[in-house]
């Protein structure tokens, strides 16, 4: 039991915008840094077209943390789409902590289109951190139910 | 010159239904969004465009009925702005509802004149027409909580933990909290347009000022307000509790249509996105277990709460509405609350103020990013 609880590997999905993270994914990839399988990434048009309750639906449906990768403040291809999903995550962590779910399964970092390595970085904590936190409780429930 | 109605007789909701029918006589407005009470209990909206329209006019209604007066507004901004000089009697949560439709271009102030009245709670539109079957009148009673300030216990639960009795905004306002010694009904002043209108018919007033009266009835409720949103978070916390608390939900999605706030022309969960609940039930893999149903429920609530939690001004009309008495406004004011916090806002308070979603800063939320690239 000990030994499953090591091996335990996330499911992470990611919400990358294209002119950052996304490209950011791609150098990560093609300069072959290592960094955790977990992820499984969306390429999205802007940070700020994810909704908060494509979010929800995740971590709903048994996902174990939700990334989403978004332009420093000030580089939004569409000027201010990362700050739009900077209040959305805001207020959806902020619903989650008021209900007594675990906000800190959603994870929004700031990367820039050549921060490979930034990019890299940000996955592993976030993966790390949600090994800590051990595997969605709301997925587990389901599995028993 | 008046400043009161003279009609004590009748009291207060006589007084504020002669001053609607002076406002219409006079040629101050040219029509009145205002509530009736067609038969004893049953109140709905009605356009009053004469004097002779307002017989069974009740303005201080004991029900917010079916739509909601701003929500009808909305539906005559679809069609274009009247070129009549339209009055709507509102309670103060309704004001509240109608600056925030109007901030996201949902519905129109200027040209409309915002008659409020005070309001110290409504019933279940159920509970008034059983009230009135039992030959009680939810009109009379409503009065009577009103005069003297005090709140009838079979109230809505979003009325009872209410904190605004009296319009943030409004043109003019029929003041009847701790009125009844003055004829029922003193007209208070909120605008310039509100004193010209006021004008036109021969009447003088102040512009509104605080009231004693006023403060005690929030002082009253700011407890209870406390201690309901205490419970509500108790009632709500973590994934047990809300499937509990949605267990009974039927999927009607009247909740939705009768939100005020709630405006899109088509709902973000009516998407083929989220047509998901049978393909879940083909696909249902045993060692997965699944409550597919229950879980898509629990994704629609807590969606549309976060999509409306900080223009949420609760209101309760989606408790109200629901055919499974589901305590929704517990949900809704506990998110509303917390979220509005966030970015210390409060909806519908003033038409200067842009809501959270409509603006964005350039610094601001650092506690909410992540920072491990920096490390």
């Amino acid at each position: 039991m000990r030994a499953a609880q090591e091996q335990f590997e996330p499911v992470i999905v990611g919400f990358l915008c294209r002119w950052c993270a996304s490209a950011a994914a791609d150098m990560a990839g093609t300069s072959r840094i290592q960094y955790p399988a977990s992820i499984l990434p969306i390429r999205v048009n802007c940070s700020g077209s994810v909704d908060t309750a494509y979010v929800l639906r995740a971590i709903l449906e048994g996902a174990d943390g939700v990334f989403i990768g978004a332009c420093h403040p000030g580089d939004c291809h569409y000027l201010d789409g990362n700050l739009k999903a900077r209040r959305r995550v805001a207020m959806l962590k902020n619903t989650l902590i008021t209900l007594g779910l675990e906000g800190d399964r959603v994870r929004l970092e700031y990367v820039g289109a050549s921060e490979a390595r930034r990019y890299a970085k940000a996955v592993k904590t976030f993966v790390d951190e949600v090994r800590r936190l051990g595997p969605n409780p709301i997925a587990q429930r389901r599995k028993e139910g | 010159m008046k400043s009161t109605s003279s009609a004590p007789e009748g009291g207060s909701q006589e007084a504020a239904r002669r001053f609607l029918a002076e406002l219409l006589e006079g040629g101050a407005l040219d029509a009145l969004l205002v509530p009736a009470e067609s038969e004893p209990g049953r109140i709905s909206q009605i356009l009053a465009s004469s004097p002779g329209d307002l017989g069974n006019a009740v303005p201080l209604s004991p029900v917010i009925s079916g739509a909601p007066i701003p929500t009808v507004v909305s539906w005559m901004a679809e069609v274009g702005v009247p070129k009549q000089r339209l009055g709507v009697v509102i309670k103060p949560c309704e004001s509240r509802l109608l600056v925030e439709l109007a901030k996201f271009k949902q519905a129109w102030v200027e040209g409309l004149y915002i008659i409020g009245v005070d309001c110290t709670g409504t019933y279940h539109v159920l509970e008034a027409k059983e009230m009135a079957d039992r030959g009680v009148s939810p009109v009379q009673e409503v009065i009577k909580s009103l005069e003297s300030g005090a709140e009838d216990e079979a109230f809505r639960d979003a009325c009872r933990i209410c904190i605004t009795p009296r319009a943030p905004v409004f043109d003019l306002n029929i003041a009847v909290i701790g009125k009844k010694q003055e004829g029922g009904m003193s007209v208070e002043i909120g605008s310039e347009k509100g004193q010209k209108a006021l004008e036109a018919i021969g009447w003088t007033a102040e512009y509104a000022a605080e009231r004693q009266e006023l403060r005690s009835v929030v002082q009253k409720r700011k407890a209870k307000r406390r201690d309901y949103i205490e419970q509500a978070q108790e009632e709500l916390r973590g994934y047990e509790g809300l499937e509990r608390f949605f267990e009974d939900c039927i999927g009607c999605n009247n909740c939705m249509e009768v939100c005020p706030i709630c405006f899109c022309k088509e709902c973000f969960f009516d998407a083929d996105r989220y047509e998901f609940v049978t393909s879940r039930f083909l696909q249902w893999d045993s060692s997965q277990g699944t409550l597919p149903t229950l879980e898509s429920k629990i994704q629609f609530h807590l969606g549309r709460a976060i999509h409306m939690s900080t223009s949420c001004i609760a209101c309760g009309l989606c408790e109200q509405a629901c055919p499974k008495d589901i305590k929704l406004n517990k949900l809704f004011g506990l998110l509303a609350e917390e979220n509005q916090a966030l970015f210390d806002y409060q909806p519908g308070m003033s038409l200067k103020e842009a809501p959270p979603v409509q603006e964005f800063m350039e610094e601001e939320l650092a506690q909410f990013v992540g920072s491990a690239g920096e490390v």
